[in-house]
Parts: structure tokens; C-alpha cells; sequence
């Protein structure tokens, strides 16, 4: 067995592991069953057991969360730093704080020994009724904001000795409500992380209520009551499922190793054998372990979600039933990706073992024979059919998905982008490879098959293109596919089979690494656009249709459905009649924040309740009722509820809806709401503030402007971009043929997509996108580029192993074009890091300037307002006792939040405050900024949910010059506008660098190339001298230092061709002297017999004349055989030199050297004795090579003849005859066991006069030689007197 | 059983919606969409969806294509089965249809959907479960 299978494991340790495996499944298994007949016969118990074990965790987890707010407020409050400040009464104890990290959902406030606020970060939640400031022990609670949050708290006393200097104050936050969900804003809520843990539903109660039957309580280590949560008993069925699950989950462990070991049994199987049954049992194989791993869940059975690759299994990212589930998630994309790159390895290996190396002529072979031009077609077709393929999975991973390709928030996209893009790079690979391997398999069939001579030299390949280009423009027109792609893909994989990649490892290299990403990402990035187009398309028609419907029936519905669960509450009959303002407005804000309403979008809602009199009881804190809206009243009937579109204001559609309460028959009151869409800030996209935006909303019109016309003139618009009031000529008209165009606008610089459709109702409603710039497509396909390089690192890390292994490095020759290329690759990233990092830096650093002189400027014009304001010698902030917060932001049109000392006392937009979207409380750093250093301005960074912005703040100083009260302005949509400027100044940069290390990369080829040729042209001279070939001149003419070389190199060839020359006449009057001594020598030898055989005659003769005719007959018989055996011999030994001397005429052809050696073989087994053995080992393929037939089986009979010669002692020897082909040559070897040669005779072997034998002029290996290198090739010897000896020769493979 | 209180629950919720004029068959619709609901039937759900549909399950609503909306609404099913479902309001305007439902997993779910009137017939362009 060869020693590699033997080194990566037996079958026989494979049958043993598969075994063992069966069995663990099988054991787990049996551990599950019993399991699951336990908990049907004690189901009580178990489902104890499982709250047992659920509570033990939680309480775990909750100490451990104690533990840890303990442990951090003990080192907080025993800083030496914070005890001094507290004890000095400076500002110091801020800047103690300021300087720490305090992130959600952790909060700190200190307060001294009377209970001030001397510091605080986080968010703000109120004292309880009663803070414990005097207490010099730990003390734990609740602290809860209403029903918006609650959180651990501690209560830390801090001493110094045994002076109690204040406390410091921990919060964790366990709650927190959010109005709206998106990927920027989220409720928390600590149950879902318990729910996770305890593997069982939790539900957390917290605040002043009645604590919920079979309610656990949470406590805290000093005893106090926190909460309360509840653990749902579960069901048997939920019980037996998640044991199912727990062991299922171990079993697939089991059977993921099995899949393993019965893959490498037929992989080993496969190997032996290479046919093509193993090799499609091989791939089925393979791809029915990923169909499995499908149907077990796996991997994704094992994080059971949890962070943090959840989300790689989430399909709210992406999911498509492609490939029978394929696709399902992003997570089994990429693995799905990996096994068709293993599948793609696995049919280009077999390419490669089968066939070996594709001849050139196998190219032209196959275009011009009917036969293999369809081989052809057929891998041209199937190479289409998989770039298809591609497509479609291109478009299904952009269309089937919610990841937002285009965003430019950074430069990089982020994780779960990175990972499909990777995935995608990975199964675009494996197409290159696998149409790489068709093609590769079509060509060696032809290069297998006899080189027919001729064949018909009609162009097939004429037929066969024009067939392909109808197949490409069907799939074209029929799936999008750019042709351009196809074509591109075809070309691509051409070349591969060209350069051979499967077989040569130096594609494995940095620069092959490097060039095959930036293939492989050129090529996926238009499929990825064809699904980008498609989803921007359906995004546009569909805002389209929806926008600017007039009376919108979700959102009727949606407050129809708001005011039927409001007077569902349980609540509200003994509210009115207990006529409880703070029950009604408590109950109108928790049913005002209803989910279906929230997910609108962009509407302000209010509440309010009426009771028989039609007086208002309370509600949402709201103006008045609107006149418009008591007229609902006169409509309502005692049990109906009505909603309809209220009077049109100017930011669209609003809506109101009534209906009664009543209770045992009897009318309390009334219901009422109204429903507002929200004014749109100036420059935003939307209504509503982004981050603000529920998530479907921002699905449906983010980067979407859209405007409506009627007659042409606009009547509403959102976005940016519909700034003209006029509707263009163009569209009107060619809306007058069509209810829908899609065009290209124009607005200045920009271009945008654009779509106009036309109303049932005449209105025109226009959608623009903008358009994707150069230096866009330069952006994007940078970042495909990155994923390319992440899929390409292990590739590189790979190849290193592998080429170290074959010896390819440490390189012993690397080619100076190679050297230069590295080294200008090597510059140009060491050039483009550090712009791209100072780039970034200037550039974010000028959008910070930005935002802060944006800020600054913008504060500086309120003051300037309020001084307006002002009377007499007033300073500005006196001027606030007379303007409202409102009325001085709709004046300067902006948000605003006024601050007296660090709190909160009014804002422009108080849903944000009562939503605790805007803290109550000055964050500390603007706090230190403006009080403690002095500053009128200090720009501050704050988060919304994960939303990071930069809000300004700006103190109105009083007489005393102390800040009185502080202005703050957040950038909530000029941040966006600003981060997204940068962006797209960050997408330009480094589009710009993507281009610049392009460029860079060409120039350093062609460069490299130039630089390069004129060392390759002096390589070439020097190798034709050492040839013998003294006439090639070295055209370089450049005027530096290689043409001087160049020029050197040819007077030296000059001289060598004149001693050569000379040598050579030497050499020749030297071999004409040797030739005509040994020619005097060897007719000497014949002549000499000749002349006493003629002298013998010559008495005989005279004999003859005495009478002894008998006598003179037998003598003259034998004389005359003398004679005309040593004539023939003359005439041998001058045919032997005529052959010596003769020039070549010689019939060199193509032929097969296995046919010429089996002829020799064969004339010469004839000849043998019956004793010895021909050995023929000659592979099944054909090795070709150009010779004179004749004269290459003449070689090998000679060789023939001296092995029998040199075994003439062993009668039972062994002639061995074998040929392969090695690299580029074929190897040939005539091996004997005979005696071998004896070393004083090795250096004459292939000397002309040399011979062991008694006669014979001892030529023919002489001439042997002078054959084998006029064909171009070696011939040579290894002997041992015991084992014989060993004749070889090579010769270059054909081409 | 589980069959008759789901058709006896759809029969009193259907008795406390107003079914106008002309929309016959969208009652039928949203009842395959109760019974699917029951047993978890994703393709049924979303049988009619439109092309593209607006989808919030306990989290952030999104614009899915129809594909991507049936595994996430399977994967729903898997993290919270259901016990029990049942339509409470039903309500019919131009060219819309909505209702709302109670979904019982391991607790209590609400469901909203909408229908609109395309080209094409009715489809189901929004369904959001809400906490």
C-alpha cells in the first residue's frame, strides 16, 4: 500500500473509527430514549427538576451580577482620588468620573453627605421615595423611571475612616422600554438573557405591583425585594423536545465525524481506482453530507443562539430556499459555499490525473473534427450553465436578503456582509474551477484520442460559437445575466486550463493569490449588481404605489385597532367613573405607543378621553381638542367605532377615530384619536428622524426621494432630491403613452434613477435613487476585494505548506521580473496604507471640524436671537423668561433643549423626553466643559441606542459670568447628512487607492516586463554559446549599462566563434588524422590474411603444376573463403565509416516511443535465449516524440544487443525495457543484469573506436549518441559489475 | 378538537367584523391562514403573499422577499410553537382587509395582517406579531 495512505490511515482504522462512531450514536441514542421514558413516567418531577435547575442559574447568574456591582462600587468608592475631591468640595470629584468608561447598562451617580448630586454619567433615573444618605452600609433596590426603566441598584457609602463623605450610587440596568424597534434602538430586557440561560420562558415583574401568582422573588444579597420573575412550568412536550434536542444536538456530533470517516472511505476508494463510477459516487458523497448537515441543523443546531454567531443562522438576514435549503442562512451560504469549492477540487483532479497535460494541438483538434468539436460545445454549454447558476445565486443572495449591500457607514462592510460576500467570492471560485475542469476534460479526451491525421478542416468551432452566443443571449434576456459576464467567465476559465493551475502550485503564491482575488471579485461584482438593480426596482415601484395614496388604510386600520384594545382595557371603565386623570393618562400613553401604530412610522398620536358631557377626563399631554375633531362626536353612535382622514395639513394625511366606553349597558364616555403625520425636518429624508424610523419603514424609503405632481407642479415631496416645483416636460409626455418610465436625471452633478408613474387620479408620482457613481463601483468592489483576501489567506497559508513540501521554497530560482513585481507590489501598499490611514484621519477629523463649526455657528445664531430678544441691557438668557423653547426652534429651525444648572427644564421635541430618548440630565463631559473648565461651548459625543451623534452645548452666561442656563442642539439629521458626505468621501478615497494599486500593478508588470527583457535576451545569447552557437546576436540598444553589456556580450561572442572556429579545424585535421589511422589500421587487419592467402595460392598453383590437383582445389576453396570473408569484412568497416561520416538523412516524424521500443523488443526476444526475460514497462498513454523511426529502433536494438551481450554468463538474466514520460521528457531505459562495465572502460563507451567485442567497429554506440542529441536529447549509462547496467535515454516530449 | 375551537373562534370573530359588499373571498383566505398558523404550515401563510412583504416577528419589521419571508416565519414557528391561534377583528376597506389575532406560544402573541387588492388578487403585504 502505498506509504501516503498508509501515513493519513488504514481503511481498516477507518472501519474501527466508523464502528465506534455507530456505536456512540447509537449509546446516545439509547441515553435519550430512556431519557424521554423518564420524563413520561414522572412528568411532575421533571418538570420540577427543570424549574430547579432554571431557578438555580438565574439566581447564579443574578448574585453574579451583585458580585460584580459590588466589587466595582467598592474600588470606586475607596479611590483616594474621589475621597479627596469629596472632601476638598472641588470640582474634581466631576473630572474623576468624566475620565472613567461607563457604558450601558451600567449608570454611577455620587452624592455627598447632605444627598447633592456632585457627578453622575449614564442614564437618569429618579430617586426612590427614600435614598439612604445616611447609611454606612451597602444598601441594594430598585430604582425604576415609571414604567420606561428599572435597574439594580446599590447604594455604596463612601468613608474615609470612619467620616462619611456621601455615596456613590450603581446602577444595572434590568429594563428599558423603547417606542420604537430598529437596528439602532431595542428594548432590553434582562428576562431574555435569563429565558436564554434557564432554557425555559422567563418573565420578569418589577415595579409597584402586586407580584403575579407563583412568582419567584428576586432579592437582593441584603434581603431587599428587586423583583419578581416567573418561570413558565413547561409543558411535557417542551420538556421532551428540548431533550430531544440536547441529545440530538450530541448525536449530531457523532454522525458529523461518521459522514467524515465514510467520505474518506470512498475518497481512498476514488483514489485507487480514478474511474468515473468513484468519482461520481465521490461528489454524490459529498454533497449528501452537506444535505445532511441540512436536515440535522447543523451547525447550527450547536449555538443554539447565542452570540455571537447567531446571527449567522438568523433569517431575518438572509434566507432563500434555493438548493433545497442551501441558502437558508447566511452561516449555511458560507458552508454550502466550501463544499462546492471541495466539489470543484474534486473534479479538477480527476481532470488532471486522468489526462494529464493538455497538448496545444488538442485546442485546435477540437474545433476541427465533428467528434470533438461536440465535446466541446458540451463544455461550453455546461460552462455556461454553471455561470447561470452563479447568477442566480448572486441574485437570490441580494434579493432574498436584508442586509443593506450599498450603506457606507465605514469602510468596511460589516460582519455578516463580509461573510456573504466571502461565500460568494468562494462559489465563484469553485465555478472558475469546475468549468476550468470541464473544459480541461474535454481537451484530453482529445489529447488521449490518436492524433488522427487531417480530419476534416471544416471550422466547427464556427457551429459551436454560434450555438453558445444564442444559449448566452437567451440566458441574457431571460435572467439579466450581462453577457459581457459570461463571456468574461468563459475567458477566465480558458486560461486557467491554459496556464495549467491545477498542477501548478505557484498560483498558491502572494502575487497568484493576490491576482486571483481581484479576478474573482471582478467577476462577482456585476451578478451582485444585477440583484442590487432588481431590489432597487421593486423598492421603487412599491413607494411609488404607496406613496401619496391620500387616505392610507394601514394607518386607519391602525388606529381603529388602537382604539378598540384602549377601550379593551381592564383599567378604564372604573378610570372614568373614578374620573382618574393620572389612570386615563396613563392608560392613553401605554396604548399610544401601540406596536402597530409605532410601525407606520411617522405619525404624533394623541390620545384623549371624553365623558358623557363631552369634557375632556385626560389623555395624551396634547393641546386641546381640535374643533375639527369634536365633529366626530355629532357621527358617533353609542357602540360604534368610526375612523376617517381628518382635514389635510400640510405634511400629508391625517387621521381620527372615535368610539364609546361603556360598561353594564351604560355609557361612560368616549375615546378619541387623533392621528398626525410628523413635520418634515428641513434637509431630511424623512419625517421622521432616521434612527427614529421603525425598521420597515426605513426598508421601504430609505435613499429614496419622492415627490407628487399634479399638472406638473409638486405637491409634496420627501428626500432631497425633488427640489424643482415643475414636473419635466419629457416625462409628462411620454407619461401621456404609459402609466410608467423609468429615466436617468440629471440634478447638477448628480444622477439619479429615477421612476415615474401615473396615478389612477392624474397625479405623477416620481421616485428617485441615486445613481452609482465610478468611484462607487471602485468602493464596492473594494470590499469584495477584502472578502476576496479573507477567503484568499488561507489559500496563501495553504500553498505555503504545500510548496515547501515539494520543494518548491525556499525557491531556488526566482526570476528577476518576479523580484520586480514583488517589490513594486510591496511599494505600493506601503505607499497606500498610510494615505489610506492619514486619509481616514483627515477626514474624519474634518467632519468633526464640520459638525462642530455647524453646532457652534448654529448656537451662536440662537443667542444672537435671544439678544434680539433681550430688552434694554438684558443679557440673552434673560430673554427666555419671554420666549418659549418652541417658538425660538421654529424660528431658528432646529431641535432644542434648554438646561438650567445640568437639568432639563424644556425642550422642542418633548416626545423625545417623555419617550427617555433625551436624558433629563446634562451629560457630564458637557457639564465639565461648561462648568468646571469654563468653556461657552463644548461639543459633546452621545449615543441614541447604538446611533452615535455629536450634540453641541452652549452656556448663556449672567451677570457673574456663570453659565444660567445651557443651550444644547443635537445633529441628529445633520449628523446624517454629514456621515454621509463622509462616507462617501471615505468610498472616493479609497476607490481612488483601489485604482491607484491597479494602476500601479500594470505598471509594475509592464515595467518589470521591459526591465526584464533585455536580461532575458543576454540569458538567451549565453545559453546559445553554451550550445555551441556562436551567431546569435544580442540586439539591445540601449544607451545605460545593459547595452554596454549587450555590446560586450557580442564582442565576446565574436571571439569565442573565432576560437571555435580555429578549434574546430584543429579538431577536424585532429579527426581526419585519427579517422585515416584508424581506417590504415582496420583494412591493415584484412589485407594482411588477403596477401599470405594470395601467396598460399600462389604455391599451390605451382603445385598444381606437379600433378596435385586435389590438394590444390581444397586449398584454392579455402583461399578464396579467406578472401571473400575478409572482402566483406572491408566492406563492413567502410559502411561503418560511412555511417560515422555521413550527414544525416534523416525522416524525422512524430511518433509513439513505446511502439519503437516494442518493435525492438520485439526482433530481439527472437534472437534471445530461451532463458532471458524481457521486463516491458511501458505506461498505457502515448509518449511522443520527433525521430527517424528507423533510427531510434536501430538505437535500441543496439542497446538490445549489448545487454544480451553483457549477460551471455547468465543464461537466466533480465532485460528490462521501461519508458515514462518526466516533466517535459520522455524517459527511456534498457536496464540488464549482466555484468556491467568496467570502470576503466566507462569513459570510452561512446568513443568511436571503442569495443569490447571482437569485432565490429565499435560505432555504434558512437552513433547512437550522435542520433539521440540530433533529436535533441541525452543518452547515458549507470552501471554496477553486480547489478548490471542501465542505458537511458530522454528525449523532449513532442508538442 | 383543536379543529372545532379554531373554526368556533374564526365564527365569533367573524361575527364582530364587518364584511362588505364584493370581498367573499376573503374570508376564506383568512381562515387558511388561522388554520396554517395552528399547524405551523409556513407555506400556507404566506401563500399569498406579495412579491415582496413588510414582516415584524417579536423584533424589527422588514421588507423579506417572499423567499426569505417563509424561512423566517419558519424559523418562528420552531422558537415559539404554537398552541393556539384565533382571529378577534376583522375589518374590510377599499381594496384592503385586515385582522387581528391572539397567537398563544409560551405566551400570549399578537398578530396583525393586512391584504391588498392587486393586480394580480389579493396578497398578503404585511404580518406583524407583536408582543
Amino acid at each position: 500500500m502505498p506509504k501516503r495512505q498508509q501515513w493519513m490511515g488504514r481503511p481498516l482504522h477507518l472501519a474501527w473509527a466508523g464502528a465506534l462512531l455507530i456505536g456512540l450514536i447509537a449509546l446516545t441514542y439509547g441515553a435519550a430514549e430512556w431519557h424521554g421514558h423518564w420524563l413520561r413516567r414522572a412528568p411532575l418531577k421533571a418538570q420540577q427538576d427543570a424549574i430547579d435547575r432554571a431557578e438555580r442559574r438565574i439566581a447564579a447568574r443574578f448574585d453574579a451580577m451583585q458580585e460584580t456591582m459590588e466589587r466595582r462600587a467598592q474600588a470606586l468608592a475607596s479611590d483616594s482620588l474621589l475621597i479627596s475631591a469629596l472632601k476638598s468640595r472641588s470640582d474634581t470629584v466631576i473630572r474623576f468620573v468624566a475620565a472613567r468608561q461607563f457604558p450601558p447598562p451600567w449608570s454611577m451617580a455620587v452624592h455627598d453627605q447632605d444627598g447633592s448630586l456632585k457627578t453622575w454619567t449614564g442614564v437618569t433615573i429618579p430617586l426612590g421615595a427614600v435614598a439612604p444618605f445616611n447609611a454606612r452600609t451597602l444598601r441594594w433596590g430598585l430604582a425604576s423611571d415609571g414604567d420606561w426603566r428599572h435597574a439594580l441598584e446599590l447604594w455604596h457609602p463612601i468613608l474615609d475612616g470612619d467620616e462619611l463623605l456621601g455615596h456613590l450610587r450603581l446602577l444595572r440596568l434590568l429594563y428599558e422600554r423603547r417606542t420604537v424597534q430598529n437596528e439602532y434602538l431595542q428594548d432590553y430586557r434582562v428576562e431574555e438573557e435569563w429565558s436564554r440561560l434557564a432554557r425555559l420562558p422567563v418573565s420578569t415583574f418589577f415595579g409597584p405591583q402586586e407580584s403575579p401568582a407563583n412568582a419567584r422573588v428576586l432579592a437582593a444579597r441584603d434581603g431587599a425585594t428587586i423583583g419578581y420573575y416567573a418561570l413558565r412550568a413547561p409543558a411535557l412536550e417542551q420538556l421532551a423536545s428540548n431533550t430531544k434536542r440536547f441529545y440530538f444536538s450530541i448525536i449530531a456530533v457523532w454522525v458529523v465525524l461518521l459522514l467524515a470517516v465514510a467520505l474518506r472511505v470512498i475518497w481512498l476508494r476514488y483514489r485507487a481506482d480514478r474511474s468515473w463510477h468513484w468519482l461520481a459516487a465521490t461528489g454524490l458523497a459529498l454533497w449528501g453530507v452537506r444535505f445532511v448537515l441540512l436536515w440535522a441543523d447543523v451547525p447550527e443546531r450547536w449555538q443554539m443562539g447565542k452570540a455571537p454567531l447567531s446571527p449567522l443562522f438568523d433569517a431575518t438576514h438572509l434566507a432563500t430556499p434555493l438548493g433545497g435549503g442551501l441558502m437558508r442562512s447566511t452561516g449555511d451560504f458560507l458552508v454550502s459555499a466550501i463544499f462546492l469549492f471541495f466539489f470543484a477540487l474534486l473534479l479538477l483532479r480527476h481532470a488532471h490525473h486522468r489526462y494529464g497535460a493538455v497538448s496545444p494541438a488538442a485546442w485546435q483538434l477540437l474545433w476541427y473534427s465533428p467528434r470533438h468539436a461536440v465535446r466541446g460545445f458540451a463544455a461550453a454549454l455546461l460552462g455556461v450553465g454553471l455561470i447561470v447558476l452563479m447568477g442566480v445565486v448572486a441574485r437570490r443572495a441580494v434579493v432574498d436578503s436584508t442586509v443593506s449591500y450599498l450603506s457606507r457607514d465605514a469602510l468596511l462592510p460589516d460582519a455578516l456582509i463580509l461573510v456573504i460576500f466571502c461565500a460568494l467570492a468562494i462559489c465563484t471560485l469553485a465555478i472558475v474551477i469546475m468549468m476550468a475542469a470541464l473544459i480541461r476534460m474535454a481537451l484530453g479526451a482529445v489529447s488521449a484520442a490518436h492524433p488522427g491525421k487531417g480530419g476534416h478542416r471544416v471550422p466547427y468551432w464556427a457551429v459551436a460559437l454560434i450555438l453558445l452566443l444564442m444559449v448566452i443571449t437567451a440566458a441574457h434576456v431571460r435572467l439579466g445575466l450581462p453577457w459581457t459576464i459570461v463571456m468574461a467567465f468563459l475567458l477566465v476559465a480558458g486560461a486557467a486550463v491554459h496556464m495549467d493551475i491545477g498542477a501548478n502550485l505557484q498560483w498558491l503564491s502572494m502575487r497568484g493569490v493576490l491576482l486571483a482575488t481581484l479576478i474573482v471579485s471582478t467577476l462577482m461584482y456585476p451578478l451582485i449588481l444585477v440583484g442590487l438593480n432588481e431590489r432597487r426596482v421593486v423598492r421603487m415601484e412599491h413607494a411609488a404605489t404607496s406613496f401619496d395614496r391620500g387616505f392610507d388604510a394601514s394607518v386607519a386600520f391602525a388606529v381603529r385597532d388602537l382604539l378598540e384594545e384602549t377601550r379593551k382595557d381592564p383599567a378604564l371603565a372604573a378610570a372614568f367613573r373614578s374620573r382618574d386623570f393620572t389612570a386615563l393618562e396613563r392608560i392613553a400613553d401605554t396604548h399610544s405607543e401601540g406596536a402597530l401604530l409605532a410601525s407606520r412610522g411617522a405619525y404624533d398620536v394623541a390620545v384623549h378621553f371624553l365623558d358623557t358631557d363631552q369634557m375632556r377626563l385626560g389623555g395624551s399631554d396634547s393641546d386641546s381638542i381640535s374643533a375639527r375633531s369634536e365633529a366626530l362626536l355629532d357621527r358617533a353612535a353609542s357602540s360604534n367605532v368610526i375612523v376617517r382622514a381628518a382635514a389635510g395639513i400640510e405634511s400629508g394625511q391625517a387621521y381620527e377615530g372615535i368610539a364609546s366606553v361603556g360598561a353594564d349597558g351604560t355609557l361612560l364616555g368616549w375615546i378619541m384619536v387623533r392621528a398626525e403625520p410628523q413635520v418634515l425636518p428641513e434637509g431630511a429624508d424623512t419625517p421622521l428622524l432616521r434612527i427614529l424610523l421603525p425598521s420597515g419603514y426605513r426598508d421601504l424609503y430609505a435613499n429614496l426621494s419622492i415627490g407628487s405632481f399634479r399638472d406638473g407642479i409638486l405637491q409634496r415631496s420627501i428626500g432631497r432630491s425633488f427640489r424643482h416645483y415643475a414636473l419635466d416636460a419629457d416625462v409628462v409626455r411620454a407619461l401621456q403613452d404609459t402609466s410608467a418610465v423609468w429615466r436617468l436625471d440629471a440634478y447638477g452633478s448628480r444622477r439619479y434613477e429615477a421612476h415615474y408613474r401615473r396615478q389612477q387620479d392624474g397625479q405623477i408620482v416620481g421616485v428617485r435613487a441615486r445613481s452609482i457613481a465610478l468611484f462607487d463601483h471602485l468602493y464596492y468592489l473594494l470590499r469584495l476585494i477584502v472578502a476576496g483576501l479573507l477567503v484568499g489567506a488561507p489559500f496563501y497559508l495553504v500553498g505555503l505548506v504545500l510548496r515547501r513540501r515539494v520543494g518548491m521554497l525556499p525557491a531556488k530560482h526566482v526570476r528577476f521580473q518576479d523580484k520586480m513585481l514583488n517589490a513594486f507590489l510591496v511599494m505600493a501598499i506601503i505607499a497606500v496604507i498610510p494615505v489610506g490611514i492619514v486619509g481616514v484621519r483627515v477626514v474624519t477629523e474634518e467632519n468633526t471640524k464640520a459638525i462642530q463649526s455647524w453646532l457652534r455657528n448654529h448656537l451662536h445664531l440662537v443667542e444672537i436671537a435671544l439678544a434680539s430678544e433681550a430688552q434694554g441691557d438684558e443679557l440673552p438668557y434673560a430673554a427666555l423668561a419671554r420666549v418659549s423653547i418652541d417658538s425660538l426652534a421654529a424660528r431658528v429651525g432646529l431641535d432644542l433643549n434648554l438646561y438650567e444648572g445640568r437639568e432639563l427644564i424644556a425642550s422642542s421635541r418633548p416626545e423625545l423626553v417623555r419617550e427617555r430618548l433625551t436624558d433629563t440630565r446634562m451629560p457630564l463631559q458637557a457639564y465639565e466643559a461648561l462648568f468646571v473648565d469654563g468653556y461657552k461651548f463644548a461639543p459633546v459625543a452621545q449615543q441614541l441606542g447604538h446611533f452615535g451623534y455629536t450634540a453641541g452645548y452652549h452656556a448663556l452666561l449672567d451677570e457673574a459670568g456663570v453659565p444660567r442656563f445651557v443651550l444644547s442642539v443635537p445633529t441628529l439629521p445633520e449628523q446624517e447628512r454629514i456621515d454621509e458626505e463622509r462616507a462617501r468621501t471615505l468610498a472616493y478615497l479609497f476607490g481612488a487607492l483601489l485604482a491607484l494599486m491597479i494602476l500601479v500593478m500594470v505598471t509594475a508588470s509592464v515595467m518589470a516586463s521591459a526591465l526584464a527583457r533585455p536580461i532575458a535576451r543576454l540569458q538567451q545569447g549565453l545559453r546559445a554559446v553554451a550550445r555551441g552557437r556562436f551567431e546569435r546576436r544580442i540586439a539591445i540598444h540601449s544607451r545605460d549599462e545593459v547595452g554596454q553589456l549587450a555590446q560586450t556580450f557580442n564582442e565576446m561572442q565574436n571571439q569565442l566563434a573565432e576560437s571555435r572556429r580555429q578549434l574546430t579545424q584543429q579538431e577536424r585535421q585532429l579527426a581526419w588524422r585519427e579517422m585515416a589511422r584508424q581506417v590504415a589500421h582496420e583494412i591493415k587487419n584484412p589485407l594482411t590474411p588477403m596477401k599470405l592467402s594470395l601467396q598460399h595460392l600462389q604455391r599451390a598453383f605451382a603445385m598444381r603444376r606437379r600433378g596435385d590437383v586435389k590438394r590444390f582445389r581444397e586449398l584454392f576453396a579455402r583461399v578464396t573463403s579467406t578472401l571473400i570473408r575478409e572482402i566483406d569484412s572491408l566492406a563492413h568497416i567502410a559502411n561503418e565509416f560511412a555511417s560515422f561520416a555521413r550527414m544525416p538523412d534523416r525522416m524525422v516524424e512524430h511518433l509513439d516511443l513505446v511502439d519503437v521500443m516494442r518493435e525492438a523488443a520485439a526482433l530481439m526476444q527472437a534472437e534471445a535465449n530461451d532463458g532471458i526475460t524481457f521486463d516491458l514497462q511501458f505506461p498505457e498513454a502515448s509518449l511522443v516524440v520527433r525521430a527517424d523511426r528507423k533510427e531510434l529502433k536501430r538505437i535500441y536494438v543496439n542497446l538490445l544487443k549489448n545487454a544480451l551481450e553483457a549477460m551471455h554468463e547468465d543464461p537466466e538474466g533480465v532485460i528490462t525495457m521501461e519508458a515514462r514520460r518526466d516533466a517535459d521528457t520522455v524517459y527511456s531505459a534498457v536496464r540488464d543484469t549482466g555484468c556491467g562495465i568496467a570502470p576503466d572502460l566507462r569513459e570510452k563507451i561512446f568513443e568511436p573506436s571503442f569495443s569490447t567485442k571482437s569485432s565490429g567497429a565499435g560505432l555504434g554506440l558512437a552513433i547512437a549518441r550522435q542520433s539521440i542529441e540530433a533529436s535533441g536529447g541525452t543518452i547515458g549509462f549507470r552501471t554496477s559489475e553486480t547489478s548490471g547496467t542501465v542505458f537511458y535515454i530522454r528525449l523532449p516530449l513532442a508538442n | 378538537m383543536r379543529s372545532i375551537l379554531v373554526k368556533a373562534s374564526f365564527a365569533l370573530g367573524l361575527s364582530a367584523a364587518l364584511v362588505p359588499w364584493g370581498h367573499a373571498q376573503i374570508p376564506a383566505l383568512v381562515a387558511a391562514v388561522d388554520s396554517a398558523f395552528v399547524q405551523e404550515d409556513v407555506h400556507k401563510v404566506l401563500a399569498q403573499a406579495a412579491e415582496y412583504i413588510e414582516m415584524g416577528l417579536l423584533g424589527q419589521s422588514r421588507l423579506y422577499s417572499q423567499r426569505q419571508a417563509q424561512r423566517r416565519l419558519g424559523q418562528f414557528f420552531r422558537d415559539y410553537p404554537p398552541q393556539s391561534f384565533v382571529w378577534s377583528t376583522m375589518h374590510a376597506d377599499d381594496g384592503h382587509w385586515f385582522a387581528t389575532g391572539r397567537y398563544k406560544a409560551y405566551n400570549m402573541l399578537r398578530v396583525y395582517a393586512h391584504w391588498e387588492q392587486q393586480a394580480s388578487g389579493w396578497k398578503l403585504v404585511n404580518l406583524q406579531v407583536f408582543k
